[in-house]
């Protein structure tokens, strides 16, 4: 009778065990669907302000190419200078949104009336990438996808102070960049201040409701983001 | 004039009347969409008069079709213009394309510098150009730009 227990407890744990690989080793969707709307921002970020006079030229980073599965708003992993007194942004990394098949490098920047985007190759993969956004002067920036500056501004009207590193989505119904089994690196983070590339030191944070963002910080210039609630392989 | 020829003259006037109502109601002639906002910029360049004997495989509809797909538009959306270009600058190289322009979207602007606004809405861009492959093979979506 006690040995038929042991069976059964054996063969309980064991389909226990079975049933928990199973759930771990393939997409873990349950957290990630249900709105269609914009719900917030989730953010896992690093960041230096240079004070409000004090111009930055250029701040790169490499960042690991994930695809985000799935997408109801956007989701996206970016470099970008900053104005850190009138709240305005140039940023480029990679980009899904809502009814694209998959990632796009992208651009987002803002003057004074709104926000602009431009986008172009398909970024694909699992391989890393650099990113580049660049202060020309006169309120024009420019922007470069492994080197190739492939877009620049107009006049903007103001200039960068500040850097920021980040992984970002729109809706909770987002999958955040990255998961438990796949964490997105943005590392190798430089910026030009007032001599030559320099190794950023970022503070770093998290937006939104902490069940979503994960940020394990590397270094001073080097994080990695996933979203907490998913388990697939990016 | 017979009869015959004018019932044929007729019918041709009248499929030619009914094309042009129905492209109005999809397209209108004139683009909206800066140009500028296309052009000119860094190494993208489009030229809207491509050569002779660059002949698109893909449909103006189909390449609607596509754009709004891509774009995720809700049903209000209005495509404003379509226009064949050859897209250069990009590393794919110099591309056919049709430059769809839509206006009525909902995209949502991310969210600037999040240390400062949090979980602040974003703004809205209603416009965009999608450039889509008018001939060849490979990603439908080969640039645009959107705008509030």
């Amino acid at each position: 009778m006690v040995s038929r227990v042991r069976d059964s407890r054996t063969i309980l744990a064991t389909l226990f065990l079975i049933g928990s690989m199973l759930l771990s080793s393939g997409p873990a969707y349950a957290y990630c669907s249900g709105l269609t709307s914009y719900a917030g921002t989730w953010g896992a970020y690093g960041t230096t302000d240079f004070g409000p006079w004090d111009n930055v030229w250029w701040v790169q980073g490499r960042i690991k190419t994930f695809t985000p599965d799935p997408v109801v708003s956007a989701s996206t992993s970016w470099v970008m200078l900053a104005d850190r007194v009138r709240n305005k942004v140039a940023q480029t990394g990679w980009l899904r949104r809502a009814g694209w098949s998959g990632d796009k490098v992208f651009t987002q920047f803002w003057d004074f009336n709104g926000a602009y985007e431009a986008y172009f190759i398909d970024v694909g993969g699992s391989s890393s990438h650099n990113y580049t956004a660049r202060y020309l002067g006169n309120g024009v920036f420019d922007f470069a996808y492994d080197a190739t500056y492939w877009y620049q501004t107009w006049n903007l009207g103001w200039s960068p102070n500040k850097i920021q590193i980040a992984s970002e989505s729109k809706n909770h119904g987002d999958h955040f960049p990255g998961s438990n089994g796949y964490r997105v690196n943005l590392d190798t983070i430089q910026y030009i201040n007032h001599s030559g590339v320099t190794n950023a030191n970022l503070s770093y944070g998290t937006t939104g409701s902490s069940d979503v963002p994960g940020l394990a910080q590397l270094s001073g210039n080097s994080f990695q983001t996933w979203d907490k609630r998913c388990f697939d392989a990016g | 004039m017979p009869v015959s020829r004018r019932v044929l003259l007729g019918s041709i006037l009248a499929a030619a009347v009914a094309a042009i109502a129905i492209t109005s109601n999809v397209v209108q002639a004139e683009p909206s969409f800066p140009e500028g906002y296309l052009n000119g910029r860094s190494s993208w360049h489009l030229d809207f008069a491509p050569g002779l004997g660059q002949t698109p495989s893909v449909t103006r509809e189909a390449a609607i079709g596509e754009a709004l797909k891509f774009l995720d538009a809700p049903p209000s959306a209005v495509v404003k213009s379509i226009r064949l270009a050859v897209f250069s600058g990009s590393p794919a190289g110099a591309t056919l394309v049709w430059v769809v322009d839509v206006d009525g979207l909902a995209l949502d602007a991310l969210s600037g510098q999040l240390d400062q606004r949090g979980t602040t809405e974003p703004g809205v861009m209603t416009r965009s150009a999608v450039f889509v492959r008018a001939a060849g093979s490979g990603d439908p979506i080969v640039g645009g730009f959107s705008k509030n």
